[in-house]
């Protein structure tokens, strides 16, 4: 055969074959489009909007002052002694879990709770003193315990007025935890009872945060 | 040497004339076997390459109201304290925060009213090199910056990311007498559980079309 006859039947073989290429195999394409989308800003705020601290334990005790001695007339009138109980000699032993202060500093945990999105990942908390004093009122008048020295904590870092912390997103297992912590001056809370806020829509601290 | 001049064409035209007819004819069909039959009068397809930008996720989408800053009420706290002032009891945890989220995804189109486009891509075609209807399927795949299949991530924190898929999609057809015209859109869901951050997330979408 020549190469002439060879050519022309290889045109001829394919031109007959060319019509069932399309039955062969599909045909496919793709392209590539980026794609963007963009999230607000969001935060979550959770609270305590009560909190009741509840003593407990009575302080009930005796003290033992000591021996005294007194002169006594055969009348019974007492004319001398070493160890007449005054106001001022007094054991504080009643007191003794005060360990000797009016003032007791506590930490709430976990009063307060933020989760969210920001920009960079975090807000800044920040707690605000609003001086407001608890009252017990009875027969007798009333007592007072004055609330002070508002701070906030996380995980037992950063006390402060103000800290900054992750939002870690709005996932609620993931919500950023955290405490708040106070002094309580008991000076003047001379009566058992219930100490509270008097004064209507007033807090005694409020929690405010902001995304960073 | 005119006459001799004139031999010499006669005899490459006789013989390579044929050889070349015989050549381009394989080539040809050879083409036409490989490729499908389609090709003759290819669908002009075009996937949009310029970004697609989804409208900003509003707060609504997620929570009932369309503010970005909840606070939530947990209630109240009754923790025992001891006289120096220690709380052991914990007033919130972190699984029983309230939900305050109606939903964790919103979605969106890949067209003009949910972006800034107005079509995901784009199939022409002229009737008479294809007189019936086109049938072609599509695929879409999604995957962020880093390769990682079905999601975004934001674009300064690769730890924050949106979970993607798509949900739907439409064709449009805007056929008229001379041509095929389709246009196809993508409605993808973006599921916010693991972002940390607000702003801008970023990936590709890959769409491939079969058409047989």
């Amino acid at each position: 055969m020549t190469l002439k006859k060879l050519l022309g039947s290889l045109a001829l073989g394919a031109i007959l074959i060319a019509p069932f290429g399309k039955t062969l195999h599909a045909a496919e394409t793709s392209g590539s489009t980026r794609i963007k989308v963009t999230l607000p800003q969001i935060i979550i705020l959770h609270y305590i909007s009560e909190i009741s601290l509840d003593f407990t334990t009575d302080l009930s005790t005796t003290i033992d002052e000591g021996s005294g001695s007194w002169t006594t007339a055969w009348d019974g009138i007492n004319t001398g002694g070493t160890a007449e109980l005054t106001t001022g000699n007094l054991d504080d032993r009643p007191t003794f879990e005060l360990e000797g202060h009016t003032t007791i500093s506590t930490s709430v945990p976990n009063v307060w709770a933020v989760r969210g999105l920001a920009e960079n990942g975090e807000a800044t908390v920040s707690i605000t003193d609003n001086g407001t004093t608890l009252t017990h009122t009875h027969d007798n008048g009333s007592d007072t315990i004055e609330l002070s020295g508002f701070t906030i904590s996380s995980a037992g870092e950063n006390t402060g007025t103000t800290m900054d912390v992750a939002l870690n997103g709005i996932a609620r297992a993931d919500a950023t935890l955290g405490d708040v912590n106070f002094t309580m001056d008991l000076v003047d809370a001379d009566s058992a009872g219930d100490y509270e806020n008097t004064e209507v829509a007033e807090f005694e601290y409020t929690i405010t945060t902001v995304t960073i | 040497m005119p006459e001799r001049k004139n031999t010499n064409i006669q005899r490459f035209s006789l013989k390579n004339l044929w050889m070349f007819f015989s050549v381009i004819s394989v080539s040809v069909c050879t083409f036409l076997f490989l490729e499908p039959l389609d090709a003759i009068g290819a669908p002009d397809i075009t996937f949009r390459t310029n970004i697609i930008k989804f409208y900003d996720m509003e707060p609504e989408e997620i929570f009932s109201n369309n503010n970005e800053a909840q606070s939530v009420s947990e209630g109240s706290f009754e923790p025992e304290v001891s006289w120096n002032g220690d709380i052991f009891e914990e007033g919130l945890a972190s699984g029983d925060l309230q939900t305050v989220y109606n939903s964790l995804t919103f979605s969106r189109w890949t067209k003009n009213t949910e972006s800034n486009r107005p079509w995901l891509w784009r199939y022409r075609q002229k009737k008479n090199e294809h007189p019936s209807q086109p049938s072609f399927s599509l695929s879409y795949s999604i995957e962020d910056d880093s390769g990682t299949s079905g999601r975004l991530t934001h674009t300064s924190d690769s730890g924050s990311w949106l979970e993607v898929t798509v949900i739907d999609q439409e064709i449009f057809d805007n056929s008229n007498n001379n041509r095929w015209r389709f246009f196809g859109y993508a409605r993808l869901e973006f599921d916010i559980s693991n972002a940390r951050r607000s702003g801008k997330y970023q990936g590709t979408i890959l769409t491939t079309l079969t058409y047989l």
